[in-house]
């Protein structure tokens, strides 16, 4: 048997196509999903921040004999970087609620994914117009240069000139943005004042 | 020959109006979840300020005590438990902690038909740990 097939006559393209509607419905999916995603890294950032700013100012206390130092002198220097460093670390640890290792588990900040690591950590300890220089690598092992005249032209990792005796961090992590892992580094610095 | 018939209006438009539906739905959806962040965001601060004035301090003072549960109430924390925090002078160089332990409210969306509100409210367990050194 033939049979002809008939033609019909073809839907032409207008706004009530449900293609079209699923379309929009999934890329408001996205944009919604993004969002959430977007602000969830600003909490993120915000809280790391702040964390660090903390540990840093936490770290930023003076050894007895630094005080004593300070007095006699009226200049804040650091003569012990080791314990500076040691406090940052086991604040940042609290803050963040990381284990003894540094590993971020249940109860840790959320979205941060395994280890955060101190990648850099500077003291510089300003002594008249000198700027001594601890230097911290992952391990914790630290280098010291002295850098005779240069207060105020020393610049920090993050661009800023050492006027007064600070500490720089820099962490990084890894945090999971729409499930894809993402390498993320933060950085501070605080000025180690008598205030 | 048969002509095909037109389709209705209630055919044209339902597409539409069910796309407008979930669209309002996840839009609603992401709203709340972003005002929980803020919330999150929020309650991080009021924390943070009171741990930098107990860093000046070297403890938490009562008045600052008295705020401090004030302005996490006020941000939806109930029963805030101030245990292990440092309530008295630690002293220069040493550690202060600020804990806090509570139910906060957050918002959440339940279908549970078109009837009823979306939008349900329920408590959760809350707690907070900062951890700094004492500057008095």
């Amino acid at each position: 048997m033939n049979r002809k097939r008939k033609k019909t006559k073809k839907d032409t393209g207008t706004i009530f196509n449900p293609v079209l509607y699923l379309m929009i419905l999934f890329l408001t999916v996205q944009l919604m999903l993004m969002f959430v995603s977007y602000r969830r890294m600003s909490w993120l950032s915000e809280t790391i921040t702040d964390g660090m700013t903390d540990a840093l100012l936490g770290a930023a206390v003076l050894e007895e004999e630094e005080l004593y130092a300070y007095g006699r002198s009226d200049e804040l220097q650091i003569l012990y970087p080791k314990e500076k460093y040691d406090i940052f670390k086991d604040l940042l640890r609290q803050e963040l609620g990381l284990t003894n290792a540094m590993t971020a588990v249940r109860g840790s900040v959320p979205v941060v994914d395994g280890n955060v690591q101190i990648e850099d950590f500077v003291v510089y300890s300003v002594n008249g117009s000198d700027v001594t220089v601890y230097d911290f690598d992952e391990t914790g092992a630290y280098v010291t240069t002295i850098h005779p005249g240069q207060k105020d032209v020393l610049t920090a990792p993050n661009g800023m000139s050492v006027r007064e005796s600070s500490l720089f961090a820099k962490i990084r992590f890894q945090v999971r943005y729409m499930g894809v892992p993402m390498n993320v580094s933060r950085y501070h610095m605080v000025d180690i004042v008598d205030e | 020959m048969v002509k095909q018939k037109d389709k209705g209006m209630m055919e044209h438009f339902l597409p539409a109006m069910v796309t407008i539906v979930f669209m309002g739905i996840l839009w609603f959806g992401s709203m709340v979840t972003a005002s929980n962040i803020d919330k999150s965001s929020a309650l991080n601060q009021v924390t943070r300020k009171y741990m930098l004035r107990m860093e000046a301090d070297g403890y938490l003072t009562q008045e600052n005590k008295t705020a401090m549960v004030s302005e996490l109430q006020a941000l939806g924390v109930e029963g805030a438990d101030l245990t292990g925090t440092s309530l008295t002078d630690a002293g220069y160089g040493n550690p202060v902690t600020l804990q806090v332990k509570g139910t906060l409210t957050v918002r959440s969306i339940v279908f549970k038909g078109f009837t009823k509100s979306m939008l349900k409210e329920e408590r959760i367990p809350w707690s907070v740990k900062r951890v700094s050194i004492a500057k008095n």
